[in-house]
């Protein structure tokens, strides 16, 4: 008898001691599970993609300098008042349209100066002349109004931030027409793509030309140059791209710099054939081979051609030189309307450009010189100003305007980019990354709000802070005009919020529902604890019998 | 009784034919075989014989750095205690052929013990009552202790493991060393070498309860009271522990090693394949569960030490044998050795073979898993014609077949029990309620 005592003892005491690991296990496992979540702010981005706590304002100044002339032009209040209220009018006529934020301003200033100076200037000396009257800031233009010879209106545009307008007509009413709407016709585009943005965040919503052809905005982008040549057993190339780069890239590379960081590599490939056979010619006696436009898409042969590049992350922009084969050249890209294009270039949008040469097969060899490579980095750089989103102002301005309205330019340095153009792109880029910022800091939340599964570690939160903090200080930057400031703190707002919301520890986290967690427990847990549980209830039940039993024989 | 244990002192194998034959060929074998020293590089660098903190490879490599006053924990390589530092910084002033020689003496020693174990186990069982099949002409029939020794000399895993010159050879020494002084009663070198075991490899902290069983089962007839001797042998082993901490803590200048070792053997940041459960697992889990599921699986290995002990705890010497086959089975970072050392335990109760059901069934995985385990491996890393799979295949094989080889001696030993107290059940089968 003591014997099954003891026996049933040391069963007891046997199945306590696992229970007691299993006790200790459970606080473990509370701990180990726990999903951690760093606060984020949901509140403060609620507001933000509200627009409650929006407030952009993009400030231009326009200091017109007008000519001394005896004249009715003599009461510079009222007509400071004309101009501004010309403007506006024409800005607020397109606040009506319904889901523009009210929060979303552009306020214009007008300064009219008294000019004296004008009668000496000729329009020789006129740039150097009045580089001194002008500050150095974006969003600060100013421009010389004088009274022409004959009745025709002509503008000069300078290469700084300025132009002059000769007006054929010298009256007040005509000078107030023509400078609202050169303004006008100036601003109002940039103005609807910045009003696209923030009305569309996303900038797949809805297509356009301009914005299928601009790339997604990165800081950094890396440009690769590539000379592709189809048969090396014909023709061996080779060029000298070193040098055309830095003459005719660098200066561009470091305009744009302010915005985006450009690196560029160049490469030569042989062997790369297209996947294709081009068309050929069979219409006249010349023999030559054509691309047509249904085929241009199929042109990169993306199996073959190494286009990527190890060396970083960021976007590539590609730039290729085509070299065809002998059996394939000359070979020329006509367009719809069966016409040989005649700069034999191409743009594909968001990727690259590509320009076809056809060298002269005959001596084996081909050596593309500096001077050579002029036409085709001139080519080059139109199509990175296009993938970069540089939009020609003054251009797009000359075919709204008036036509009896005569636009010149002045010589320019070779930098590719005007600074009316880069000031443009600036303030677009800043609304953009403004807008994105916002609308990824959406996602976060909404996908944190989500799936409570998810992990957020306090580098997120600090990530999301920091976006938010500069967001703030864009704005604030905005509102005094800074746009130089503005656009730093934006860029720094997007980089931050595109590291929270594409950290790995977030996106490891994003396909945990809570079926996964008992398809993960189950198959361990249920095995070990059936007969854990079962030794339980069945030692708790001959304890009740046992009881029973005892109270019985009582 | 209480004679018994007195004598137990003075009890020592003597040497016979036998021994010296079996020791003369095992050490000329491993004496042999260690002057090919492509076999002990091929055999140092497979994951089934060595692991990432048993290799000799990464040893040297910790050495290196602590000879030329870095850190030796800084590389990340290696993941050994600081003792084996200062040893090998010692054997490596003397002749070269010191090293192999440890080597085989260690393993040696081992089966020496084992022998002595041996003839300790059967001098108390002496009075214990046998069934009528174990006597022979009314005394009871019992392995020599030689042949212990040669089983375990003999095994191809130790003579591999040995080869290798895998450090878990060491911790088994320390293991056996422990068992011995702890059967001989005595408390201070027992836990002093089971402190050595656990500091050399962390798992056998679970050899405490069966050494601190074999200690007091001896002391409650002379009268002192077991708690107080409990509480004795504890503090000893936390003493020696504590010593060999801050030993070592002087040796490198640094508790860094406590992360290196110890970390690496509870936390597993080394997934290299091993024949253990833990590397597949870890490799295929989700980030979020890996440290619930380290938790589960190193508590895992350790629910098993009190329920076993309670239920032998007439039998410290058989909780040894099932200690040391659940570590063989369940560490995090097994390897062939773990099993030579309870492979090695089990000849000693040889009286329970004949209740085992599956010998024929373990004895055919253990080859299968010897000769396939190398060629999956092969497969997957080399030749790239199978996978992951293939391997942890095989090591599940390995694994069930140590699991039914562990529970098939639990059900031997308790069915002998059994049948020695109810003789007149002997031919019933046993079921469970």
């Amino acid at each position: 008898m003591e014997k099954v005592q003891d026996f049933d003892k040391s069963r007891r005491l046997i199945i306590i001691s696992f229970w007691v690991v299993i006790l200790i296990g459970l606080p473990l496992w509370w701990k180990t599970t726990e999903v951690y979540r760093a606060q984020l702010p949901f509140t403060e981005i609620e507001e933000w993609s509200k627009w409650e706590a929006f407030d952009l304002d993009f400030p231009t100044t326009f200091i017109l300098h007008i000519a001394d002339v005896k004249s009715d032009v003599n009461d510079y209040k009222t007509f400071t008042n004309m101009i501004e209220n010309s403007i506006m009018s024409k800005y607020n006529s397109n606040h009506n349209d319904t889901g523009y934020p009210k929060s979303i301003r552009f306020p214009i200033k007008i300064e009219v100066v008294k000019w004296n100076a004008w009668m000496n200037v000729s329009k020789e000396g006129f740039n150097s002349d009045l580089l001194t009257f002008l500050v150095n800031k974006n969003g600060q233009y100013g421009f010389y109004i004088l009274p022409g010879n004959n009745s025709k209106t002509r503008v000069l545009v300078g290469n700084q931030r300025q132009a002059i307008v000769e007006i054929g007509n010298w009256n007040i009413d005509e000078i107030k027409n023509i400078i609202s709407n050169l303004i006008l016709s100036l601003f109002l585009p940039e103005q609807a793509a910045i009003k696209k943005f923030i009305r569309e965040p996303s900038a797949e919503a809805k297509v356009d030309v301009d914005s299928m052809r601009t790339m997604k905005y990165s800081p950094m982008y890396q440009v690769t140059f590539s000379l592709m040549n189809g048969d090396p057993s014909t023709l061996l190339v080779d060029w000298d791209i070193k040098q055309a780069v830095v003459k005719y890239l660098k200066p561009f590379v470091d305009k744009i710099s302010m915005i985006s960081n450009l690196t560029v590599d160049s490469q030569i490939q042989h062997y790369s054939r297209l996947t294709f056979e081009p068309q050929k010619n069979l219409h006249n006696d010349k023999n030559y081979f054509y691309l047509t436009p249904d085929l241009l898409p199929h042109f990169i042969n993306a199996a073959e051609w190494n286009l990527a590049s190890a060396v970083s992350s960021y976007p590539t922009l590609n730039f290729i030189l085509y070299v065809p084969s002998k059996n394939q050249s000359p070979l020329y890209i006509k367009d719809s309307k069966e016409n040989i294009i005649e700069n034999n270039a191409f743009l594909i949008p968001r990727w690259g450009g590509v320009i076809i040469n056809n060298p002269d097969q005959s001596v084996g060899t081909h050596m593309f010189t500096f001077d050579e490579l002029k036409s085709v980095m001139s080519i080059f750089i139109m199509q990175l100003r296009g993938l970069l989103g540089v939009q020609d102002v003054w251009l797009e301005a000359r075919s709204v305007l008036d036509s009896s309205i005569n636009v010149d330019f002045m010589p320019t340095p070779n930098t590719a980019i005007t600074i009316w153009e880069l000031d443009s792109l600036v303030r677009r880029r800043i609304a953009e990354n403004i807008v994105s910022t916002i609308s990824t800091l959406k996602s976060l939340s909404q996908l944190v709000a989500e799936i409570p599964n998810m992990v957020v570690l306090d580098h997120i939160q600090t990530e999301v802070l920091l976006a938010l903090d500069s967001l703030k200080k864009s704005c604030i930057s905005l509102h005094t005009g800074q746009y130089e400031i503005a656009l730093q703190h934006a860029k720094k707002a997007i980089e931050r919020a595109e590291s929270a919301f594409f950290d790995p520890t977030m996106v490891s986290m994003l396909y945990f529902p809570d079926e996964h967690k008992y398809a993960i427990y189950m198959p361990l847990f249920v095995p070990i604890s059936v007969p854990l549980l079962m030794a339980l209830l069945k030692e708790l039940k001959e304890l009740k019998e046992l009881k029973t039993k005892n109270k019985k024989k009582e | 009784m209480s004679k018994v244990r007195q004598e137990l002192k003075t009890i020592e194998v003597l040497p016979n034919l036998t021994g010296v034959i079996i020791f003369g060929v095992a050490f000329a074998i491993r004496f042999i075989l260690f002057q090919f020293s492509n076999i002990t590089e091929i055999l140092g660098n497979r994951v089934e014989i060595v692991t990432p903190v048993t290799s000799f490879t990464r040893l040297t490599e910790g050495l290196y750095l602590f000879d030329n006053g870095v850190p030796p924990y800084d590389g990340g390589a290696f993941h050994q205690a600081p003792l084996f530092l200062a040893c090998f910084q010692l054997l490596s002033y003397l002749p070269n052929i010191l090293i192999p020689l440890t080597y085989i003496i260690a393993d040696l020693l081992i089966a020496y013990l084992l022998a002595n174990i041996t003839r300790i186990k059967q001098h108390l069982y002496k009075d214990f009552p046998r069934i009528d099949v174990e006597l022979y002409e009314g005394k009871p029939k019992e392995i020599d202790p030689w042949i212990v020794s040669g089983l375990y000399l003999f095994n191809p895993l130790t003579v591999a493991s040995c080869l290798s010159r895998s450090t878990l050879l060491f911790t088994n020494l320390s293991v056996v060393l422990g068992t011995y002084y702890s059967l001989r009663n005595n408390k201070s070198y027992g836990m002093f070498w089971i402190a050595m075991a656990t500091y050399l490899s962390f798992y056998p902290l679970m050899l405490v309860i069966p050494s601190i069983l074999m200690l007091t089962n001896n002391t409650n007839l002379k009268g002192k009271k077991i708690e107080n001797e409990v509480y004795s042998c504890a503090g000893l082993y936390i003493g020696w522990l504590t010593g060999l901490f801050i030993l070592s803590y002087l040796l490198v200048d640094s508790w860094d090693f406590m992360q290196s070792t110890y970390g690496v053997i509870l936390l597993l940041p080394d997934l290299t394949p091993n024949i253990g459960l833990f590397w597949y697992f870890f490799i295929e889990m989700f980030d979020q569960f890996r440290s619930f599921f380290l938790v589960v699986f190193q508590l895992h290995a350790f629910i098993f030490v009190v329920p076993i002990s309670i239920k032998f705890r007439n039998h410290p010497l058989f909780v040894v044998f099932l200690l040391s086959g659940i570590m063989a089975v369940f560490k995090s970072y097994p390897s062939i050795g773990d099993a030579s050392l309870y492979l090695a335990f089990l000849p000693i109760y040889s009286e329970i073979v004949k209740y085992m059901r599956y010998n024929y069934l373990t004895t055919n995985i253990f080859c299968y898993c010897s000769i396939l385990s190398p060629i999956f491996y092969h497969l997957w890393i080399y030749a790239g014609s199978g996978n992951a799979n293939f391997f942890y295949a095989i090591t599940l094989v390995y694994t069930v077949g140590n699991i039914i080889l562990l529970v098939d001696s639990t059900f031997s030993m308790l069915r002998r029990e059994f049948d020695i107290w109810n003789p007149e059940l002997r031919h019933c089968e046993i079921t469970q309620k």
